[in-house]
């Protein structure tokens, strides 16, 4: 039991509460960490767990209560140096990274390797590299330490904070979030550190939404819900649908399946032979008003690099992309799967993120806000965004809660056109369904989405049309009814080879 | 609206520093030295209310000092040519747009970064004033405008008008419009504001030609108050605003930022300026206060910052201010023409507008180191 008496190499959270402002983000936790165990700490957006672990990690001071290592309590660790020096190292959600820096110096950054005596000595380069290198065979990356970072995919950037976590000895590691920007490969190497870091004699504490992550590689499992613990159990004998009721039932009535009902079904958008960096054309695809179209592919497919060039967001080497619409312009929208780079404006109110797409008229006479503001509470509303105002900077929202407002913006903006990056990442399991129903809205509303899916559970339950990528080729256009399974099936590289093209 | 805590140090300042004021001397709080505080903020205000609304954009305007002496002289130039007060007021605001659009199009245009590009037009501008008015003074102004200087509104100088004025149209622009919303975004994130599908370098453009319209309704103000047009005016007058910007919340780093703090800050600057005229601090001993305040005021944010570390991840303000002092030894005072010796084709005597009291206040009054004053 978490609450029970900390071994003496435990760490320990003890009573902790904390605040901002009037929002009570934690009443009082209770959890042990074990050394040589992987817990795993799960729970419905904004319930707690990214506070939870900032306080674990010495960014914030608890408002009361204590955290015991090694035996001896304190309230909080004063800083992230102090944490670290105690052996906790922390990836934090959307980690920050230095986006100039190589990936080698990103890894080493708190303490480049030196050379020479005391103030005399100089970064030692051939080290740092050395020392990356060995982290990321470690983690089995398979990324240039020489690489600048602003190169790298967001999920090589995990991985690449995580080897930042690790690159010194550490007791507890601690991992917000760490496979949510991940394909499925990718996410067992996070899981393979995470054991041999545990067959280290450290304790792993890592925050998913991904429950079957749980059910595989956990031994314990701590469920948070509005701040404080709502249950705590044994990982290894519970089951998904056991802790999806954990999560999720915290929610009134929200999950129903997505009911799509198709309109005219005419072509909005056509590629013609598309080609570009990443991925090997002629690419000649079309989107159709009243369909989601999604596009499967694992990391490296080439799927990413497909869809930002069909949305426009990317420059494309060749080919074109036609708009066939009434008002085209301004007539597409994209949410990025970085939010932190591509779509929030940190500083701005919910409400502000929300109606900025949708502002016309002209740039000199007053914003009708009255409308805007109604549609804007309204969508908020209809995706579930939980918050105490719409007035609240959005950097005040929970990771899931801010991508809801996110595709909330376009959805205010009527939009005809959508495209979509890793729609769900960071939600938890009721909100999943909450963005399934807005864009099962979106397409009833006769608009056209576009989703890229890494994962094939959703890129088979959302789509009408999906398009799978494989290794940097359009290898199938499978129909809506396909299964993941059959999904998976193509999209893995040997398989493919062996069964050539599904279909063009 | 929550009020931040953060904010609260430069409004709760000056609020302790009116208060005291008003106790400690009886001249304080008079209809005259109030109108004249206000008038001495003019200058200052107006330009700092345009610098407010590029630094939300997430931009820099370092040329605002050297615009309105640019803006300043156009006017006064086409004035002694024309003859018509009217004609010099459209010059002046057609260089200020036009200025602006320059700024703009090379920030916006050419994305070459806003300090380094305004601090090129910085030059740039002063030496098309010097260009213009031929390295001199630009005296012999239509007698209208005299009284234009003179004259008021209502019992408020003009100048207080213009600074009002400017005041709503910068917080309407600001906080009511597209374009300031827009503004907003690009300063807290440009890749995310181009992909929410706003035109960026074309926001920015806006915010610099507003900027450079505000240059020049400045410029007018000072032409019309010293009644010449002078080539050398409005020197660091840029650094002052960004201070006044900053000591009121405005990040350093764009996407944060409010109107009426910048001109809580500005009033900040004039009322302690004001206040060490009453108390006859001498002007060297101002500077050495007025730049100690501007560091204490900086320190305290950072202070509080830390403290709400945890609540805030991007900490804007931290490093401001202090960075912008850089020249607390030369004040504002060489931005006065009034104070230029030999520059002035008419010095004013400062006994007319100053607060009653004794002669050596009166003296002190025109020697002060603030904003050009009639
Ligand atoms: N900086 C902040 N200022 C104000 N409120 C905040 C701040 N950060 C988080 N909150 C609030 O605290 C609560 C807990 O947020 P937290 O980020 O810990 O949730 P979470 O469990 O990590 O959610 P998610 O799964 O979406 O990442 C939420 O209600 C959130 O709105
Ligand atoms: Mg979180």
């Amino acid at each position: 039991m978490t609450g029970g008496p900390a071994r003496e190499d435990a760490l320990a959270l003890r009573g902790i509460v904390k605040s901002y402002g009037s929002t009570r983000a934690l009443r009082g936790v209770d959890l042990t960490l074990q050394p040589g165990a992987i817990q795993a700490l799960i729970g419905p957006n904004g319930s707690g767990k990214s506070t939870l672990v900032k306080c674990l990690a010495g960014d914030l001071r608890p408002d009361r209560g204590e955290v015991l290592l090694g035996g001896v309590g304190r309230p909080g660790f004063a800083s992230p140096t102090q944490a670290r020096s105690a052996g906790v190292s922390v990836v934090h959600q959307d980690p920050e990274c230095f986006e100039e820096l190589s990936v080698a110096d990103n890894i080493v950054i708190a303490r480049p390797p030196r050379r020479g005596v005391g103030p005399w000595s100089v970064r030692d380069r051939a080290a740092t590299v050395a020392v990356a290198s060995r982290v990321l065979r470690r983690v089995g990356a398979d990324i240039d330490p020489r690489e600048r970072l602003r190169n790298l995919s967001l999920a090589d950037r995990t991985l690449v904070a995580i080897c930042r976590a690790i690159v010194e000895d550490v007791r507890f590691l601690v991992l917000d979030e760490p496979t949510a920007a991940l394909g499925r490969d990718d996410a067992e190497r996070v899981y393979r550190v995470c054991h041999a870091v545990r067959e280290a004699g450290a304790g792993v504490l890592v925050v998913t939404h991904r429950l079957h992550e749980v059910v595989t590689h956990a031994s314990r499992v701590t469920a948070l819900r509005d701040g404080a613990i709502h249950a705590d159990l044994s990982a290894e004998s519970s089951s998904v649908e056991e802790l999806v009721g954990l999560v999720a039932d915290a929610r009134s009535g929200r999950k129903e399946v997505v009911g799509v009902s198709p309109r005219d079904r005419a072509v909005v958008v056509s590629t013609h032979e598309l080609d570009g960096d990443g991925y090997e054309g002629p690419v000649d695809v079309q989107l159709r008003a009243g369909e989601v179209t999604t596009v499967a592919g694992l990391p490296g497919s080439g799927a990413n690099h497909f869809v930002r060039q069909l949305c426009g967001v990317a420059a494309r080497a060749r080919g074109e992309v036609r708009i066939s619409h009434p008002d085209a312009q301004g007539a597409m929208g994209f949410v990025g799967e970085s939010r932190r780079d591509e779509g929030v404006f940190p500083d701005m109110s919910v409400l502000d993120n929300m109606v900025i797409a949708a502002i016309d008229g002209p740039s000199w006479l007053p914003i009708r806000r009255r409308r805007l503001d109604a549609r804007a509470r309204q969508v908020a509303e209809q995706l579930g965004i939980v918050t105490a105002s719409l007035d609240a900077p959005i950097s005040s929202l929970s990771g899931g809660n801010q991508q809801k407002a996110l595709i909330g913006r376009w959805v205010v903006a009527d939009i005809s056109v959508l495209g979509l990056e890793e729609p769900t990442n960071g939600l938890d399991v009721g909100a999943r369904e909450d963005v399934y129903r807005a864009v099962g809205d979106l397409v009833g509303a006769n608009k056209a989405v576009v989703a890229r899916c890494t994962d094939e559970q959703e890129a088979a339950q959302l789509g009408d049309v999906i398009l799978v990528f494989t290794e940097g080729r359009l290898v199938a256009s499978l129909p809506g009814d396909a299964t993941p399974g059959a999904v998976l099936e193509v999209s893995t590289p040997i398989v493919t080879h062996r069964r050539g093209m599904n279909e063009s | 609206m929550r009020v931040r805590v953060e904010h609260a140090f430069v409004p709760v300042t000056l609020l302790v520093l009116i208060v005291a004021l008003s106790i400690t001397t009886d001249t304080f709080l008079t209809t005259r030295n109030i109108t004249n505080v206000l008038t001495q903020m003019a200058i200052l205000g107006i330009v700092a209310f345009g610098v407010t609304i590029v630094m939300v954009g997430g931009a820099f305007d370092l040329s605002i000092g050297s615009q309105t002496a640019l803006h300043g002289v156009v006017s006064a130039v086409v004035m002694v040519e024309t003859g018509s007060i009217w004609l010099g007021v459209g010059a002046a605001l057609l260089s200020g747009l036009t200025f602006g659009l320059v700024n703009g199009l090379i920030v916006g245009g050419l994305a070459i970064n806003p300090f380094i590009a305004t601090l090129g037009t910085l030059v740039l501008a002063r030496g098309l004033a010097l260009t213009v008015s031929d390295g001199k003074v630009v005296s012999g102004l239509p007698a209208g405008l005299a009284e234009f200087g003179r004259g008021d509104l209502f019992g408020l100088p003009w100048t207080v008008v213009l600074l009002i004025g400017c005041f709503l149209v910068a917080s309407y622009i600001l906080h009511v419009t597209p374009l300031g919303l827009r503004l907003f975004a690009v300063g807290g994130s440009a890749k995310a504001a181009r992909l929410a599908g706003i035109k960026v370098s074309r926001v920015q453009m806006a915010a610099f030609m507003v900027s450079g319209l505000f240059a020049a309704v400045a410029g007018l103000a000072l032409t019309a108050r010293v009644r010449s047009g002078q080539p050398l005016s409005g020197e660091l007058l840029e650094l002052y605003a960004i201070a006044a910007a900053v000591l009121g919340g405005t990040s350093l780093y764009g996407g944060r930022g409010a109107v009426w703090r910048t001109a809580v800050g500005v009033a900040l600057i004039t009322v302690i300026q004001n206040g060490l005229n009453l108390l006859n601090v001498a002007s060297e001993l101002q500077m050495i206060v007025i730049g100690t305040v501007f560091i204490v005021a900086a320190l305290s944010e950072t202070l509080q910052d830390r403290g709400l570390r945890f609540t805030r991840r991007k900490v804007g303000v931290v490093t401001g201010p202090s960075e912008l002092v850089l020249a607390p030894d030369r004040g504002l005072r060489d931005s006065d023409p009034d104070d230029r010796p030999g520059t002035g084709p008419e010095r004013v005597t400062p006994a007319d507008d100053c607060a009653p009291g004794s002669g050596a206040a009166a003296h002190e009054l025109g020697q002060e180191p603030v904003q050009p004053r009639k």
